[in-house]
Parts: C-alpha cells; structure tokens; sequence
C-alpha cells in the first residue's frame, strides 16, 4: 500500500495554520490515497452515478444536493438544509448518525467535500487519533472487497487536526459528485460504526453523549 | 430487489424465533445466496456454522447493499446497525404501523414472519453470488483472528482471570472438546463480560444462546433468566427438547449477581444444572468512567463462591487465568451428575476495563450479529 502526501511537511502530526482565505482544512493534512494493487481494475461508476447527471449539464453543486437531498427522503438523516452558500462554498447541515447534527461543507471550485471539526477531543498523537488515521490509510487498501475500497483516482481524503479537533476532507478527482458523495457518507459512516464503535466506545460516549449500552 | 442486490443480508430477529421460521429462513436464504445475521434476544436460528451466517463477520455489515430485517420488533435508529447509508432496506413485520419506525425504509411487507418467508422463497430466482460468499468467509476469518489476538493478550494477564480468557476458554470447552456443539444452551449476560464472551460464543441451534437483558443494556436478570432457560431444557420445552436435561452455562457480571444472586437458591431447590459464570470485576457501583461514590461500591474481590455454597449449591473461585478451564470442566461435570448449580466466581479487576492499562481494554460493539446488545 503506497500512501502520497500533499501540502504536507512533517506528516500529520504537524500543525499549520491556514493563510489567510485558506479554502483547505485547518492544520496539518495527509492525502490518504494508497495505491490499488497492480492487479486491480478501476471501477467504473455506478450507475447511480452516472443517471445523477454529474458529467452531464448539472453543475457540481446541484449533484451534490440532490444526493445529500435522497439521503433526507429516505430517512437517512432526519432532517437536512443548506445553511450558507457563498462563493462557492455551500454548508449543509443534517441530523444523522444516533440523530446527531452534522455540517458538511462543499466547495466547488476545490471539488471538495468537507467534514469540518468532525471529530473533537482527539489529540494529536494520541492511540485514538493514530487509529483513526491508519482506519483512512485501509480504506484504499486491497485487503478491503474491491467495492468498498477507495479507488485513489477518484476521490482523495485529507485528514487534518487542528488542536486536537479533527475534520475530514475528501477531494472528487473525476468530476462524480455523486460517487464522491455516497463514498464520503460510507467512510464517515465506518468511522464512526466500524472503527470508534468497536475499539473507542467510551470516546464516543464521552465526546458524543451516546449511552453507555 | 433480491435479484438486483450484489451483497443481500437478512437480519434474521426475534420474529423468527418467535414465529419457528427457521427453516423457511435457511430455505430462501440458501436459494438465493443470501447473508443472514441475527439480533435480539436468542441466537441459533440460522446456524453459525453456516456459510452465508455474518453474525461472527462484523465487517460485511457495512457491504450489504441491500439489507431486509425480518422479526425485528426493536428497530434499532440510524448508526445503531453498521449498515452503509446507501443500502436499500426492506422490513417484514406483522405491524403495519411500526413498518417505517426508526429505520429508513425502502419497502415494507406486512407479514407474519414464517408466512412471508415461504412466500419469498417461492418467488426468489435461484442465485448464486459467490464472490458475496467468499466475503462473508474472509470476514468471519477476520474477526476470528481478532478475538484470538484478544485472547493471546488478556491471557498474559496473570494475577486476575481476564474476559478473554473466560470467553476463549468457555467457546473451546463448549465447542471444540467433548461435547456435541450443539448441545448446551448458554445464557450470555452481564455488561463488560459480554462484550466479550459474545464473540466467542457460537449458536449452531435455535435458542442456543439467550441473549440476556438485550435491550438497552438493563442489567440484573440473568441468574433468574438462566433459571428459566434451564427449566425449558430440563422438560425439553420447543427447540430445546432435543438437549433434554443437559447443563446449562450462564454468565453475569458482579452487578449482575447483586440484583438477582438469591436465584441460586432457587436453581438449588429445584435442583437445576446450571453452571454459572460470575465475571468478578469490583465494577459494581461505578459507571463506565470508573467513578463512582464510595457509599455505592461494593467491597472488593466478594466471594459469591461460598454464597452459593450457603444457598445450597457448589462454589468454585479462579484467580489466575490458567485455572478457569480446569474448572469449567469440574463444574460441569459435577453439575450434570449430582444435578446441582455450580457458580464460578471469576476474580478480575475493575482495571481491565482500562485500555491503556490493560489493553485492549472495554470493547464496544458492532451491530447486528453476535455482539448484539441494544436490540
């Protein structure tokens, strides 16, 4: 498994803070797009995907919410609004995972799709915060079903850590939004239910007020 | 639906047990390829041993890209089942105004479990999906390899019995000794303990194992439900007639013990095999955080070994790991011949449940499956 780095100087432990007008994820970033094997064929898209008009004539935008829109209609989440758009940024904002608020962000001129502050009290360096970045290293892993596994060409994620509050960005290479929206949901998704579930639950009790059963 | 999904699970819950569907469950289960897991409160209804069973394959859960609960009475809310966001789902309940309840819905059929079972088995094409199978053995495999890790650390804990290794040691003797695996019905309770011993305990049967308190973690039935399932063994009431009057296993915690500890009189008194396992961590009175007042704290390393013995029935205590098999295999033994209740008091230490001390420490969940514990 080949992992790239970007914008990046000592790893992810380092800290940086943004310039002015940064668009990026505050703190330090790491590109996770580990290589597939040399024996495994790119997918191609969905063909959700494809129907969703991303190549097409609607703009990225447009994709993008009527995505996170179907997850609202069919009782993913449990409710769901943009909250500002400007300049081509856009946040939304919806109830999802044990009825929790989450804000996603999209900007388009940067294709990116941002979990910003998704993860608080997370120390950098800590087991937890080291779990959770070998967890978004495996995601483009061979060990994983080729279905599940992050194809590095299309969608890239960047971790950074800003204090010890994580977000997590995931940049669309290949112009499907709608694909880099279903894979950003099913990471963000194992995150939480596959990684901090099993291995980190009084993290979440604690960070998130679930309940201890 | 069926035939459009790649990677189709059932979760298979309390309606089928309720309703004695599992044979229409393994039939379209089988004809179509299809992945069952279990929840609630029994397991055994489709066969751990089978190979389309993701109840021991945690991470196949988030690839099912269509999951249809069946019989699942208590629905669980979104991010409390490890499905991917963009599966479909479809539930078949005999309530139609709990249909939607929870969970998103995709389709919903009205049915009485069994009913809509054998009605789906004619209607399914026959399938194969091999590569879906061939994942489900991979992820059993993995998960598998993880618990064993588990076991291998915990057992280097040498001045206390570790869960892993009451976990590891109760599935070897249960399920790979002397005994027909399918024999004894375990009645798997207790709160830190069972994020353990549910991972390595396996259902070949219905009703094999019973989940006790299953639902929203409620803590203190399980001596009293251990007397229950042992009293359907003895008379061979439903599925269990087949294991007529074999010894039952039980497991609590030390809280557990303290709601309901006075049952083992009762277990005596009516002479019932049941080989309880008490999990004795000096945990009860404090919350997961391991804070707790001191008035609300019970004394330390408690002998309900000889509490048992003053309530009529035999009492073994273990404090080092080496000597839980050992006596795993006396008391079951004792228990089947002279017919009394035998409990283990299990010496631990609040201090497992710390991951930076004594790593890995208290394990979380992933549900459905095996570790179903809230529904």
């Amino acid at each position: 498994m080949a992992t790239k780095k970007r914008s990046q100087k000592s790893g992810v432990r380092s800290q940086k803070k943004p310039g002015a007008g940064s668009q990026e994820p505050e703190g330090s970033k790491k590109k996770v797009a580990s290589g597939q094997g040399p024996g495994v064929k790119k997918k191609k898209p969905e063909a959700r995907s494809k129907e969703s008009g991303a190549k097409g004539k609607d703009s990225a935008l447009a994709v993008v919410r009527r995505e996170l829109e179907q997850y609202a209609e069919r009782g993913v989440f449990r409710s769901f609004s943009p909250i500002s758009s400007s300049n081509g940024k856009t946040e939304f904002q919806f109830s999802w995972l044990w009825n929790k608020p989450f804000h996603l962000g999209f900007d388009e001129k940067r294709k990116t799709l941002t979990f910003r502050r998704l993860l608080p009290n997370l120390p950098v360096g800590s087991p937890i915060e080291t779990g959770v970045r070998a967890f978004l290293e495996s995601v483009a892993s061979s060990e994983r079903p080729e279905h599940r596994r992050l194809d590095p060409a299309r969608v890239v994620i960047q971790y950074s850590n800003q204090r010890g509050t994580a977000s997590l960005a995931f940049r669309v290479l290949d112009a499907d939004f709608a694909h880099g929206v279903q894979r950003t949901m099913d990471i963000v998704n194992e995150v939480f239910l596959m990684f901090l579930g099993p291995r980190y639950p009084e993290y979440l009790v604690a960070t998130f007020n679930l309940p201890e059963d | 639906m069926i035939q459009k999904a790649q990677r189709p699970m059932i979760v298979a819950s309390t309606g089928v047990f309720f309703n004695r569907a599992w044979d229409a469950l393994k039939a379209v289960a089988e004809k179509a390829d299809i992945a069952v897991v279990e929840s609630g409160s029994s397991r055994g209804h489709f066969s751990d041993a089978h190979r389309l069973s993701a109840s021991g394959a945690p991470s196949s859960l988030v690839s099912a890209d269509l999951v249809i609960f069946v019989g699942q009475y208590c629905m669980p809310s979104v991010g409390e089942f490890a499905f991917s966001p963009n599966a479909k789902f479809a539930r078949i309940d005999v309530e139609p105004t709990d249909i939607g309840r929870n969970w998103p819905i995709d389709l919903g059929i009205v049915s009485g479990e069994r009913a809509a079972l054998e009605a789906l088995t004619d209607a399914v094409q026959k399938q194969s999906r091999d590569a879906w199978v061939a994942e489900l053995a991979d992820a059993r495999k993995k998960f598998e390899d993880e618990n064993a890790e588990y076991f291998k650390v915990g057992f280097g804990y040498k001045d206390a019995v570790h869960p892993a290794v009451i976990a590891q040691h109760l599935s070897d003797f249960l399920y790979r000794g002397d005994l027909p695996k399918e024999q004894t019905t375990v009645v798997a309770g207790g709160y830190g303990i069972a994020r353990y011993t549910r991972r390595y305990l396996k259902a070949y049967r219905p009703g094999q194992i019973l989940n006790g308190a299953y639902q929203y973690g409620a803590i203190g039935p399980d001596l009293g439900y251990a007397f229950g399932a042992a009293a359907a063994v003895q008379n061979g009431v439903g599925p269990q007639a087949p294991y007529k009057g074999s010894v039952v296993v039980g497991i609590t915690g030390d809280a557990g013990f303290a709601y309901s500890g006075m049952e083992l009189e009762t277990m005596a008194k009516y002479r019932m095999p049941i080989v309880m396992i008490v999990y004795n961590n000096n945990a009860w009175g404090m919350n997961g955080s391991g804070k707790a007042h001191h008035m609300y704290l019970f004394q330390e390393n408690l002998r309900y070994d000889r509490i048992a013995e003053a309530l009529g029935g035999r009492g073994e205590y273990v404090t080092k790991p080496e000597d839980f098999l050992p006596a795993l295999k006396r008391s079951y033994q004792i228990t089947a011949k002279e017919r009394i209740p035998t409990l283990i008091n299990c010496q631990a230490k609040f201090a497992f449940h710390l991951r930076q001390q004594f790593p890995p420490g208290m394990l979380g969940t992933v549900e459905p499956g095996c570790m179903a514990y809230g529904h």
